[in-house]
This record gives structure tokens, sequence and C-alpha cells, in this order.
């Protein structure tokens, strides 16, 4: 079977991301600026059920734990409920909603706002539990990027940091996305 | 021979043959789907199959993460099953290349592994999948096209 390769960019039809993503330094309570990425695919047909899940990196690691804690803590950041230890890998799919990317993020207590999500156990933690690309990314339908070098389908990854977290380090994991491809 | 085919009820064949894929020369959209009776799916030495007239699918599933690029994890076809499935069998043999899998429908039962269709599958797609990381097959059914 010929690949189907996702390319993931920082500009529409723009130049492949060659390394890993740098969400830069963020203290305890803060977010990372939402960084916008794109995606589009060499298919000649539309690829489906897109979705998105995080998983243990994957690459040489790094970082100042192990990929297996990093993982554990990150889905516990988004599982928490408090407001002192919520936080973790959000996506905000809201590029097409009037104001582009409002500022609906997750919250401790509203984990599934309008246009956005957080990754955490049993939600986006894993290929079966991906969470399925929406129209508001500028998807034609659901799930589906259409073939084509400017799909125009985007969104914003950031990193938020619960303000109770004790341990400054380094944290790695792999955002990946899952699809279908009928030739 | 990695790929797929579409055997019709006139006896014709249409071939997915990978490399015809990769080349633009076959595809699954373009090609016919109607009074299809049976489609196969080839991966190394498992060859998949389901077998009885109906509405086919076939899709591949990948995966991708920046920068280490796109890997294709389990390739699978899908029959939507029909109010005249009553059983299906599942027989898994020998074939010149490896081991067949086989799902075959039919409105009457008969010995082996023979299983009753649930009414309550009707409209949904029997699934039959090859992950090719683990090198396994197996079938499910599921609601949608996957």
């Amino acid at each position: 079977m010929a690949t189907v390769n996702l390319t993931w960019s920082y500009a529409d039809g723009g130049n492949a991301i060659s390394d890993y993503v740098d969400h830069g330094n963020v203290p305890n309570g803060n977010n990372s600026p939402g960084q916008e990425i794109f995606v589009r695919h060499d298919g000649e047909s539309a690829i489906t059920n897109v979705g998105f899940f995080i998983r243990e990196f994957t690459g040489t690691y790094n970082g100042d734990a192990t990929s297996n804690a990093d993982i554990i803590e990150i889905l516990g950041w988004g599982d928490a409920n408090t407001a002192a230890a919520f936080g973790g890998i959000m996506a905000h799919w809201g590029a097409t909603e009037g104001s582009p990317y409002g500022s609906n993020y997750p919250a401790y207590d509203d984990k599934d706002p309008i246009n956005a999500s957080v990754h955490r156990t049993g939600i986006g933690d894993s290929a079966e539990s991906a969470i399925e690309l929406p129209v508001t990314t500028g998807a034609v339908n659901a799930g589906q990027i259409e073939a084509g070098e400017t799909p125009g389908v985007r969104f914003k990854l950031r990193i938020s940091v619960p303000s109770d977290e004790d341990t400054v380090g380094v944290r790695l994991f792999d955002h990946v996305a899952k699809y279908s491809y009928t030739s | 021979m990695n790929g797929w085919t579409k055997f019709y009820a006139d006896g014709s064949t249409y071939i997915g043959e990978d490399s015809l894929v990769y080349r633009g020369k076959a595809s699954w959209r373009r090609s016919s789907s109607d009074r299809l009776v049976k489609v196969t799916l080839q991966h190394d030495n498992t060859l998949l199959s389901i077998e009885g007239p109906g509405e086919y699918w076939q899709s591949d599933e990948f995966e991708s993460s920046f920068p280490g690029g796109s890997t294709l994890i389990r390739r699978r076809i899908q029959r939507k099953i029909l109010p005249s499935d009553n059983f299906f069998w599942v027989v898994s043999s020998g074939w010149e290349s490896g081991t067949q899998h086989h799902i075959k429908f039919h409105a009457t039962a008969g010995s082996g592994m023979v299983f009753p269709v649930q009414r309550s599958d009707i409209g949904t797609w029997m699934t039959v999948e090859y992950d090719v990381a683990k090198g396994k097959w197996g079938y499910r059914i599921v609601k949608g096209l996957l």
C-alpha cells in the first residue's frame, strides 16, 4: 500500500514541520501561546475519520523524567477536577468561528467547551478515543480533509501548566493524527 | 501482490494491487462497486475476504505525528449487512502464500464455524482488518464506514 502522507505545517500549504514543536517555557498557572498548525495530505481523494490523540513520546527521550511518566502526568493534568491541578494539552478547533479561536479553552469544570478539547483519560489518549476533526477547523465535513495543497484545515494547540505543579522540567509527548484513506 | 480485488456477479474482477494504486492506475472509488459478490485483501502472507452480494468498502488506516511521518496501521474491507443475511461463516485455511481468513454471508445455516446475524446488525458493517504492526487479523461489526 502506498502511504498517504499527512503534512503538518505552520501555514496553509507551507513547508512541513521538520522538527518537534517547542511550546516554550510555561510558568505554573500559565498557558503557552496557541500554536496554529495546518494539516494536509498527498492522497488523490479525501482522507476520512481524521482524529487526534496524544501518546507516550516515541522519539529519543531527552526530557527530565521518563516518557511514560510524562504522559501519565499530562493526562492527569487534564483529568484534574480542581482549578489548581487542572491543565494539560489543549486544542482549539474554532478557526472558522466568528472571532477565530476565541478564549473558550477548557477549564477544570468545563472540559468540553464549544470548539475546544483537553486530552485526558479516555478522551484523545489513544487512537480509539481520538478527538474527531470538527468542521470549525475549515474541514468540509467532520473528520474529513479534502485532497490538495491548501485545504485550509487548522487548529491551535497549547499547553496549560497547573498552578500547583511542583516539578520543573521538560515534558515530551507525541501528538498524533489518525485517518483513513480509500483510493 | 498486496492489495485488494473486487469480484463481480458476472465473474469479472477488478484488481487494486498496491503498485497500481500507487501509480494511479487503479482506484477503489473510480472502479465500479455495483453487483459485487466478494472482495479480498492481501497483505504479505495474509489474505482476507468477505463474500456475499452487497455493498463493500475498502480503506487503510494511518497514523502521523510530526516530524515522524505517516505509518500504515491497519487495512480493512467492509460489507454492509443485509436483511437477507441470516448467517455468516468464518473459515481460516491455508492458501498458496500463507493463510486465508474468509467470511461468507448466507441465508441458511450450515456446518462449521457459523454465527447467526443479529437483526440489530442489519445496516451495520462487517469489518475484517489486518493489523500491519502486529501481523494479526480480526473481524468486528461496526456502525459505519471506517
